[in-house]
């Protein structure tokens, strides 16, 4: 029976492409606490269990649930809610300012202080004076915390980082794993990573992907391989 | 400042921002949707009748042969004229009531290119923008509305506007079967005026003020999204 108090359970999850099993049979259980990584090589099938627990693909087999109920039975806007996705490409809106990326989503979903709010999220991940920029203006750094604030504007109970140190430079890495650190005081955070030397700086509790299985759970240093 | 004169201010502000809202929306996807709209040409009913009076006395042209039968380029005309009748007129559901419509004779090449335009527009824009917006937990409409569509935009209308100018030039083709446009009309005013450096030196003339402020549109529009980063290469 599924914790009801675990941020997410995942049971027998299965996701096959073209009849090959890209997750086949992943358990997983992610109690409240601190950032939690899925560390695996790449084609383990961490990115599309990632993919799945944000609810952007459909299960072949199995449950998944953010807290206490089925994402299956949440609707889109419930669900956005609950859980965000920060990509690794971010994934930007290139039609839109920084700021509108932003506060896109919160009205949709009933929010009447979207602005207020995202100007705030802007000047907490310091960038300020950015909002009216355009996405292709920025440093792939600043992008990547535009893209956290959009993802934090929903307030999600649960957000989930796709190869956040992909492409950054070790200083920014740094700030990144700070950044991660204190997004996870008030939230569940899960990074997925094929580079264990980022998810030390920021979690303790791990899973480590292989062939579409949880291979090892437990603290990072003992579950990575060296 | 007097109260006509911030009225009119605020009406000029308006009016600014109306035109800004359709040279930036209205113009190019009406243009496609205009586009979109063209229908194919069609074909009378099989069982029209064509009632053509001869007098059967100018040969070539129409004469009686030896076995008495009316011939010559007018009847040959004639009949011809009666297999496909030809009118360029959209099949409506209203017209549908009024017109029989036969099988359409042919596509226009416009209608054609369109479709492809806009699907290639569609793939264009990333898959991950859709995955994006989705996990923020917009609807597939409000994807489609917000991030998606306002990316083809940009990509769609310099092929789109490059369709209309080349339209517009081949719309002299259809002088050949009759319907009166620019250059059958040129064609019949030199006939009676015997002017015609003037004549067609005035349409060419009129079909460059057709296409060449489209040609300033595009360009504009292409300038801008560039800037905003929605265009590349």
């Amino acid at each position: 029976m599924a914790d009801p108090q675990a941020a997410i359970t995942a049971r027998g999850v299965v996701v096959r492409r073209g009849g090959r099993p890209i997750l086949d049979g992943v358990d997983l259980t992610i109690e409240h606490g601190s950032p939690f990584a899925i560390v695996g090589r790449s084609g383990s099938g961490k990115t599309t269990l990632m993919m799945a627990i944000a609810g952007l693909l459909a299960l072949d087999a199995g449950t998944i649930r953010i807290g206490p109920s089925a994402l299956a039975e949440r609707a889109p806007r419930a669900r956005a809610q609950r859980i965000g996705i920060v990509f690794q490409s971010h994934e930007l809106f290139m039609n839109m300012p920084v700021l509108e990326n932003v506060m896109l989503a919160p009205p949709l979903s009933g929010a009447t202080d979207s602005r207020s709010r995202a100007e705030r999220l802007l000047v907490d991940l310091g960038l300020d004076g950015l909002a009216q920029r355009r996405p292709h203006e920025l440093s792939g750094g600043q992008r990547q915390r535009v893209a956290i604030a959009r993802t934090l504007a929903l307030d999600p109970q649960v957000v989930l980082f796709d190869e956040p140190s992909a492409s950054l430079d070790p200083q920014t890495t740094r700030e990144l794993a700070a950044l991660l650190a204190e997004v996870g005081t008030r939230r569940q955070v899960v990074v997925v990573s094929h580079g264990v030397a980022f998810v030390e700086q920021c979690c303790e509790r791990t899973i480590r992907m292989s062939a579409g299985r949880v291979e090892a759970q437990g603290q990072l240093a003992d579950v990575v391989e060296r | 400042m007097t109260p006509l004169a911030k009225a009119r201010g605020a009406r000029l502000r308006l009016r600014r921002a109306l035109v800004r809202w359709g040279v930036r929306w209205a113009a190019p996807w009406g243009v496609l949707a205009g586009i979109g709209c063209l229908q194919p040409l069609v074909a009378a009913a099989d069982d029209a009748v064509l009632v053509v009076g001869l007098t059967g006395k100018y040969p070539p042209f129409n004469y009686f042969d030896n076995q008495g039968e009316l011939v010559g380029f007018d009847v040959d005309f004639a009949k011809a004229l009666c297999a496909p009748c030809v009118g360029s007129m959209a099949i409506t559901e209203e017209r549908s009531r009024a017109v029989r419509f036969s099988v359409p004779s042919y596509e226009s090449g416009a209608r054609l290119f369109v479709r492809p335009v806009l699907k290639t527009a569609y793939r264009a824009v990333p898959d991950g923008q859709r995955l994006a917006a989705r996990s923020l937990g917009l609807s597939r409409f409000e994807a489609m509305r917000w991030v998606i569509a306002p990316q083809m935009l940009p990509i769609c209308t310099g092929p789109a506007l490059n369709t209309v100018v080349a339209m517009i030039k081949d719309s002299a083709v259809v002088s050949a079967i009759g319907v009166t446009e620019l250059t059958l009309q040129t064609q019949q005013l030199v006939a009676s005026t015997y002017r015609p450096l003037e004549l067609y030196g005035l349409a060419a003339v009129l079909y460059f003020a057709l296409t060449w402020p489209l040609l300033l549109l595009g360009r504009r529009l292409e300038l801008r999204w560039r800037e905003a980063g929605l265009l590349h290469g």
